[in-house]
């Protein structure tokens, strides 16, 4: 198993909040992770730990090392995006290329400015003078033509419209993402990457509360639109959520024989939104 | 190495007052060369009894070279001051625009990043003060010249080799002995940087005036004042510059006075030297601790 991301036990506290609570999870190799969660929770502290940017307590190794003592080293091979949208603001876009190709021995400048030729950002401009939705295409571009292991990316689409943040994720499936490569990647808009991700890891008051492969949550969870004749049949399964839809009650079931439950509906592949609001409701409980 | 010469070029285009003030001074003495309204120490006798060209040649050269030497000193200080709010801001600026992450998200090492910095403070800074000196004694030996020929003199007098290279050698020693002098003042500056939450000014400044006023208060004695003047304006005393201000016509300044070999010797041997050197390797090694370790996003 090439796992590219262990962490055992991982904890983290600011004052009396725990931010990362006993957290173990592992993200393997060639894997779009989606790490999930809502306000608070801890995302961008576990992503802070995996950059080496954060004291964490436990165990963390990243491409095999300790990203808080081997931080330069990891570097090299891990790219991430912190805050999209937030670069030097005085700096010309001609420069930050020149920069980045200058420091970083993985960069290709021919895939960087192809990614920009289909953008209107002119290299003579500085970043203060582009929009939002520009920096943040220059963010990506400048990301995805390093050639990287491992890309972070803490909320990706943060104050995007929704055709620039479809845009995103399109291109980043379809022209960065091979299976060389691992993306772990948090954000709120759930529905809107839940095609692309191949892990998730619900992570809610700092502790992990699942962290499995599409394909495993696609076997051991299912939707049913139960038919109302079948309704006590189906709560005594014990549903972890229940909620009224039009005409039918939806109910998610965890490890309930599929045969089982056809007989009380129809079965659907749960959303990840729908799955994530159980899970956490489950886990608080 | 080549790095290192982008990490530094980096410095050059965020902070254009390394360049822009240089120029700033020189049109402004260019301005006052053209409009005639220039009244440089001793120059300005020339309309009056003494003419600098009737006087021996041995006498119109220690004049120039006090001309060309103060010219330079202007030029530093001002170049001084830059510095002084390049260091001060050096590594506080991408922590206040939040772009401090874009920079960790590349490949390159705090120390790295921190040396770029001092190298900009302490050789970038002081080579266009350098050079900024000596285009300042071209412009005011091109301009003093040509105000001697309109008033019927010679202007050959300005540009006198031994006035003009000794004006610029005096200029070069003192880049160097103001860098090494003040290094641990910049690898203050730039530990408060490094360190302050928000505004450095206030966290550079105020500690070292809070704990001078306090020992004054407690204990009615100024060992932390004279060691912060000290260090700030103590060149002078050490480099012994301080006999310069024998006489106030052109006649008795004395530059012969001053025996700058001998002074250097003491300076480069004088402890205070050594010892602020090693401060400012230790405080730069915070610095890039600092960098290290802080939490950014906390």
């Amino acid at each position: 198993m090439n796992d590219l991301i262990v962490a055992r036990g991982l904890s983290k506290s600011y004052g009396a909040t725990r931010a990362l609570n006993d957290a173990t999870f592992t993200v393997a190799a060639g894997r779009i992770v989606g790490l999930i969660g809502p306000n608070g929770a801890g995302k961008t502290t576990a992503l802070k730990a995996v950059l080496g940017l954060a004291r964490y307590q436990g165990e963390l190794s990243v491409l095999g090392l300790d990203p808080y003592r081997q931080r330069h080293s990891l570097m090299q091979n891990v790219c991430f995006i912190a805050d999209v949208a937030v670069l030097p603001r005085w700096i010309r876009v001609r420069q930050l290329i020149d920069l980045v190709a200058a420091t970083h021995g993985r960069f290709r400048r021919d895939v960087c400015e192809q990614f920009l030729s289909r953008s209107d950002i002119k290299r003579d401009s500085r970043v203060r003078e582009l929009s939002k939705g520009m920096v943040t295409q220059l963010h990506l571009a400048l990301v995805m033509a390093i050639d990287a292991k491992l890309l972070v990316l803490d909320e990706p689409t943060l104050g995007l419209d929704i055709l620039m943040r479809k845009q995103f994720y399109e291109t980043l499936l379809n022209e960065y993402f091979d299976e060389q490569r691992t993306i772990l990647v948090t954000t709120h808009q759930v529905e809107e990457i839940e095609h692309i991700l191949t892990d998730l890891i619900f992570i809610d008051r700092g502790r992990i509360v699942l962290d499995a492969s599409m394909d495993e949550v696609q076997e051991s969870y299912a939707q049913v639109a139960v038919r109302p004749e079948q309704l006590a049949a189906a709560r005594a399964r014990q549903p972890i959520a229940e909620r009224q839809g039009l005409g039918r009650t939806h109910m998610l079931f965890r490890g309930v024989d599929r045969t089982e439950l056809e007989r009380l509906g129809d079965i659907g592949v749960p959303s990840v939104a729908d799955l994530f609001v159980a899970v956490i409701q489950e886990a608080r409980t | 190495m080549s790095r290192f010469f982008w990490l530094v070029r980096r410095e050059i285009w965020e902070h254009k007052a390394i360049w822009v003030a240089p120029l700033i001074v020189l049109g402004c003495l260019l301005l006052a060369m053209l409009t005639g309204n220039v009244h440089l120490g001793p120059i300005g006798s020339m309309d009056a009894a003494t003419p600098l060209g009737n006087l021996p040649q041995e006498k119109q050269i220690k004049l120039l070279l006090v001309v060309y030497a103060g010219l330079a000193l202007v030029v530093y200080i001002v170049m001084g001051i830059v510095a002084f709010f390049y260091a001060l801001d050096s590594l506080y600026s991408d922590r206040r625009d939040r772009s401090v992450l874009f920079w960790k998200s590349l490949p390159l090492s705090d120390a790295e990043t921190v040396l770029s910095k001092f190298a900009v403070a302490g050789g970038v800074i002081p080579m266009v003060a350098l050079l900024g000196a000596l285009l300042a004694q071209l412009v005011v030996a091109g301009g003093g010249s040509t105000m001697l020929e309109m008033a019927g003199a010679s202007g050959r007098i300005m540009w006198q080799p031994d006035a003009i290279f000794g004006g610029a050698a005096v200029a070069a020693i003192w880049s160097v002995t103001a860098v090494v002098w003040y290094a641990p003042v910049i690898a203050y500056l730039m530990l408060a940087s490094a360190w302050a939450p928000r505004g450095p000014f206030l966290w550079a400044v105020l500690p070292p005036v809070a704990v001078s006023v306090l020992e004054l208060v407690l204990l009615r004695s100024t060992h932390v004042e004279d060691f912060i003047t000290g260090r700030l304006f103590g060149l002078y005393k050490l480099l012994g510059w301080r006999q310069q201000s024998g006489g106030d016509s052109p006649s008795e300044i004395r530059i012969s006075d001053i025996d700058l070999s001998a002074s250097l010797r003491d300076f480069y041997a004088s402890p205070e030297l050594w010892l602020g050197l090693v401060a400012a390797a230790l405080m730069l090694a915070g610095a890039m601790w600092v960098r290290r370790y802080r939490d950014e996003t906390a």
